[in-house]
């Protein structure tokens, strides 16, 4: 187990957890994960946000998992293994980031890499509400070098008034964006996916299942027909693959492995 | 290549490799990636009368020689996972499943409705270490009573896999094979358990759980040349095996066929097809005429 080291508060339900493992530094890429282990509670999926020199993971409260992350101090141990999964590979030159709520959380670790290869980077950052908006205070900070930055809410007490995917979709008709990164609620993946294959604009979406060995082992985050893993072969996956993956944006299994609507 | 067809009682395989019961057999999409891997055949995850969630997480860890692993048994049931079933023998993939049940009566029924979507054999699960059927497979009584009912509501192969977790292996191997078996599989996990030294509690939500992976690859040797000496009916070797060697000496300690699970994880699934290059090489180094004169060869001492 490793101790944590820092905590940040960044909105009223996300906090963020840092913690010091060397080998995870030297072998994560961003849009991997960690399994992070709770004692005697349980072990559950979370993304990588940053690394170098801290770990960093955070952490949205929605269940008993999250809750007891959320009481936790520096100084607790918590368990992590891991990075596992297929992450982002960083491509194109005026990429298009598309975050929302904590769908966020993989990205300020892919913009840290994208950065050294692109000088024209844009980011729609989606929240429900004002106070809901994660890395904000980050992203403006690093919005200095280049980095154009756009904020919206489902309530409109921020930045523009809607959906990320909305503001997206309309930067996308009318930008060149050579490479579009998603996370956030399938749904708004799944519009994402519709405009980027219409204007032939390369998709690469993180995806969430449910999953328990999170090393390709036990079967149960696979998606249809292809047998992917999201665990192994995702949870990136890119659009040629999104494309024959029937599961995608209907069906998802829960923990006895049948198949249900999303 | 060599020609790796082999029979096991009675099921032709175009080779001796098959994907081992609980991992990755939850869906038909998956299952057939496996078989379109290279595997002669893939086994499902135990699937019973009615639906479990299994185990809370974690389900699984890593440990020095292997995995520790309890998922408790989760499944959709067997009226549910018959769609996957079909999915599989329409797509003609060789298929056996694997299945459990809270007696003999359940047992039978779980096997016959597998058997009407027309896969080719039914594994019995009387042995995973941290679920209840654990009991069946440690009681000869149990387990004659358990295969019979399965021979009685089933007209394919039944196999029977066995658990490392009792005295005497050859003792079950015997009871089942009197009950009717057509094949024995051996070995399922061997009980196991791992604590953390900060939290100071076991770490698998189950707390106990069952260790796959090379480290016990040496108790399976050893059970599959035992079970060899004593039946007549064929073995499927399965733990711990991760390579073309480890395959090989599953076979000359008496086994027709074998299982892969754990060994996917370094491989990933090309293991099935490298597995089988490295048997060709192997029979045609070693100058086997065919692959049956490789099972139990080193019984000939």
């Amino acid at each position: 187990m490793v101790k944590i080291s820092r905590i940040e508060i960044e909105t009223s339900n996300i906090k963020t957890l840092y913690f010091n493992l060397p080998l995870i530094n030297e072998t994560a890429s961003p849009g991997q994960f960690l399994m992070i282990w709770l004692p005697q509670l349980d072990e559950i999926p979370i993304s990588i946000s940053e690394i170098d020199p801290e770990i960093a993971i955070s952490v949205k409260k929605i269940g008993p998992a999250t809750n007891t992350l959320h009481a936790l101090t520096v100084g607790d141990r918590i368990g992590v293994r891991g990075p596992y999964g297929n992450g982002f590979s960083i491509e194109g030159e005026s990429p298009l980031i598309v975050g929302g709520g904590i769908g966020m959380a993989p990205f300020p670790f892919l913009i840290r890499e994208l950065q050294n290869v692109s000088h024209n980077i844009t980011i729609i950052n989606g929240a429900r509400t004002k106070n809901e908006i994660l890395y904000l205070k980050k992203l403006q900070k690093i919005t200095k070098n280049g980095l154009k930055l756009l904020n919206t809410t489902d309530d409109g007490s921020f930045g523009e008034e809607g959906y990320a995917s909305t503001l997206a979709i309309q930067y996308l008709q009318t930008g060149s964006f050579d490479q579009v990164y998603t996370c956030g609620p399938e749904p708004m993946i799944w519009d994402l996916f519709k405009v980027t294959e219409d204007l032939q604009i390369p998709l690469q979406a993180s995806l969430e299942r449910l999953m328990k060995c999170g090393i390709g082992l036990c079967g149960q985050c696979c998606l249809d027909p292809l047998g992917y893993r999201t665990c192994l072969e995702g949870p990136v996956f890119k659009s040629e693959i999104l494309r024959q993956i029937s599961d995608f944006g209907n069906y998802k299994r829960d923990f006895t492995g049948q198949k249900m609507p999303l | 290549m060599k020609d790796l067809t082999i029979k096991l009682a009675g099921i032709q395989l175009r080779n001796p490799t098959m994907l081992a019961s609980g991992i990755l057999g939850i869906s038909s999409s998956l299952l057939n990636r496996v078989y379109e891997s290279g595997a002669g055949c893939v086994v499902t995850k135990s699937v019973g009368p009615d639906q479990r969630v299994g185990y809370s997480n974690p389900c699984i860890l890593e440990v020095s020689g292997g995995y520790l692993n309890a998922m408790g048994l989760p499944n959709p049931g067997i009226d549910e996972f018959l769609t996957e079933l079909t999915e599989l023998t329409e797509k003609n993939v060789p298929t056996i499943v694997s299945i459990f049940g809270d007696d003999d009566e359940k047992f039978g029924l779980v096997a016959h409705a597998a058997e009407e979507t027309g896969v080719l054999g039914i594994e019995l699960n009387i042995s995973c270490p941290h679920a209840e059927v654990s009991t069946i497979g440690q009681s000869p009584e149990i387990t004659n009573r358990v295969v019979k009912a399965v021979k009685n509501a089933v007209s394919i192969p039944v196999f029977v896999k066995l658990t490392p977790n009792v005295t005497d292996i050859v003792e079950i191997a015997h009871a089942a094979e009197a009950a009717g078996a057509d094949g024995l599989t051996a070995i399922n996990t061997v009980r196991a358990m791992a604590i953390d030294i900060h939290s100071k509690v076991p770490i698998l939500s189950n707390k106990y759980g069952g260790l796959s992976g090379p480290a016990i690859k040496p108790i399976a040797i050893r059970c599959v040349y035992e079970i060899y000496e004593q039946v007549k009916i064929p073995i499927i070797g399965v733990g711990g095996i991760s390579s073309w060697q480890d395959a090989v000496e599953f076979m000359l300690a008496g086994a027709t066929a074998i299982q892969i699970g754990t060994g996917i994880r370094n491989a990933g699934l090309k293991i099935f097809k490298d597995i089988c290059e490295g048997i060709s090489s192997y029979l045609t180094e070693e100058q086997f005429f065919s692959i049956s004169e490789l099972i139990g060869a080193a019984h000939k001492s």
